[in-house]
């Protein structure tokens, strides 16, 4: 029981150091983003909770706003967050979610807060923590999570007529930089291969394919990088 | 009297929300149900996360290169050399990976204050 204490206090220090602020300059811009759209405060933390995914909450912003037809909305969402499918299916199995005693319900909501920042502090945390600890820590590090972006939304929302966008894209900058590091601090050759190789093939793609480009390197680069780490061991023996 | 126009412009947003959340809902309730059938050292368990490692960072560089918002207001170089600055010093310093997360956000803020005085 201490353990899973310590796990989850863990799991709200860490949400609120670096990870958190990462997360949260992002959702800065989004709620300067739907302060701008004309978007209603409660809808804009609304569709923040709800749909917990940056390309679906700008989607959402961006074609409700303009007034698009509800089965384009549900398809461009759609479409637009089959990497959802890869990390929670990356995230419950390193949880091990269903060796957990808890309802379906309670499994979906965990599944529901897996965000990249989440899921990327989970990769992280299950090399210092036991297996049975990761649920806990999740727990803390998404309470975390929910909390300062929640705040950093509406604080962006309420300030986007003052900052100017320059300014406001610094924070914004914090993510990807930030979650790039996390990445490329993986030890297994392959996990390694796989980040450059999705690094490289994503944004060579993306103005031929659009949002395919995100699935097609995940595919191509994940393929890539156990091959090279098959090869590498072949080659050893 | 009670208006029903009033009451469907209401309602409307939070709807359309509702329908937005389900082309999430989908993949996540997918995810959850096929990891019960994944065994954690399994390689495609491996495979699953390659991929995931691969997306999220194919999606972190693509934020880098063709970035929406506020970020979009910032020219390509300005937001690529302080990415790369990052990087490398992360690179150099991988046993504190807080050094290139501050180098590359102090050259990234930097010439966005200089540009701002400009």
């Amino acid at each position: 029981m201490k353990k899973r204490d310590s796990a989850f206090k863990k799991g709200i220090l860490t949400g609120f150091g670096f990870p958190g602020i990462g997360m949260s300059a992002a959702m800065f811009g989004y709620g300067v983003f739907a302060g701008e759209a004309g978007l209603d405060l409660f809808l804009c933390l609304g569709a923040l909770l709800i749909l917990w995914s940056m390309p679906g909450m700008v989607i959402f912003v961006s074609l409700y706003t303009i007034g698009t037809p509800i089965l384009l909305l549900f398809s461009t969402v759609l479409l637009a967050n089959m990497r959802q499918f890869f990390l929670v299916l990356s995230g419950m199995t390193i949880i091990n979610i269903h060796s957990h005693k808890i309802s379906f319900v309670s499994k979906l909501l965990w599944a529901h807060l897996i965000s990249p920042t989440g899921w990327a502090e989970l990769t992280k945390a299950k090399d210092e923590l036991e297996e049975k600890e990761l649920l806990s820590f999740f727990k803390g590090l998404t309470l975390a999570l929910v909390t300062i972006t929640s705040f950093t939304t509406v604080l962006g929302y309420k300030l986007f007529f003052l900052l100017p966008a320059d300014i406001v894209s610094i924070p914004i900058f914090i993510m990807p930089l930030y979650l790039t590091i996390l990445m490329l601090r993986a030890v297994e050759i392959y996990y390694r291969v796989a980040v450059i190789s999705g690094g490289i093939i994503c944004p060579l793609l993306f103005p031929y394919i659009g949002d395919w480009s995100l699935i097609i390197a995940g595919l191509l680069g994940g393929t890539i990088g156990l091959f090279t780490s098959y090869l590498v061991q072949k080659r050893k023996k | 009297m009670f208006d029903i126009s009033t009451f469907y412009d209401e309602l409307l947003p939070w709807f359309m929300l509702f329908i937005a959340s389900l082309g999430i809902f989908i993949w996540r309730f997918l995810g959850l149900i096929l990891s019960s059938k994944i065994r954690k050292d399994s390689f495609f368990a491996k495979w699953i996360n390659a991929v995931a490692f691969a997306m999220t960072t194919g999606l972190m560089v693509r934020i880098i290169f063709f970035p929406t918002g506020a970020l979009a207001e910032t020219e390509l170089l300005e937001r690529l050399i302080p990415f790369l600055i990052g990087v490398i010093i992360f690179l150099f310093f991988s046993r504190t990976p807080i050094i290139g997360l501050v180098a590359g956000v102090i050259a990234f803020s930097s010439t966005v204050i200089y540009n701002q005085i400009i």
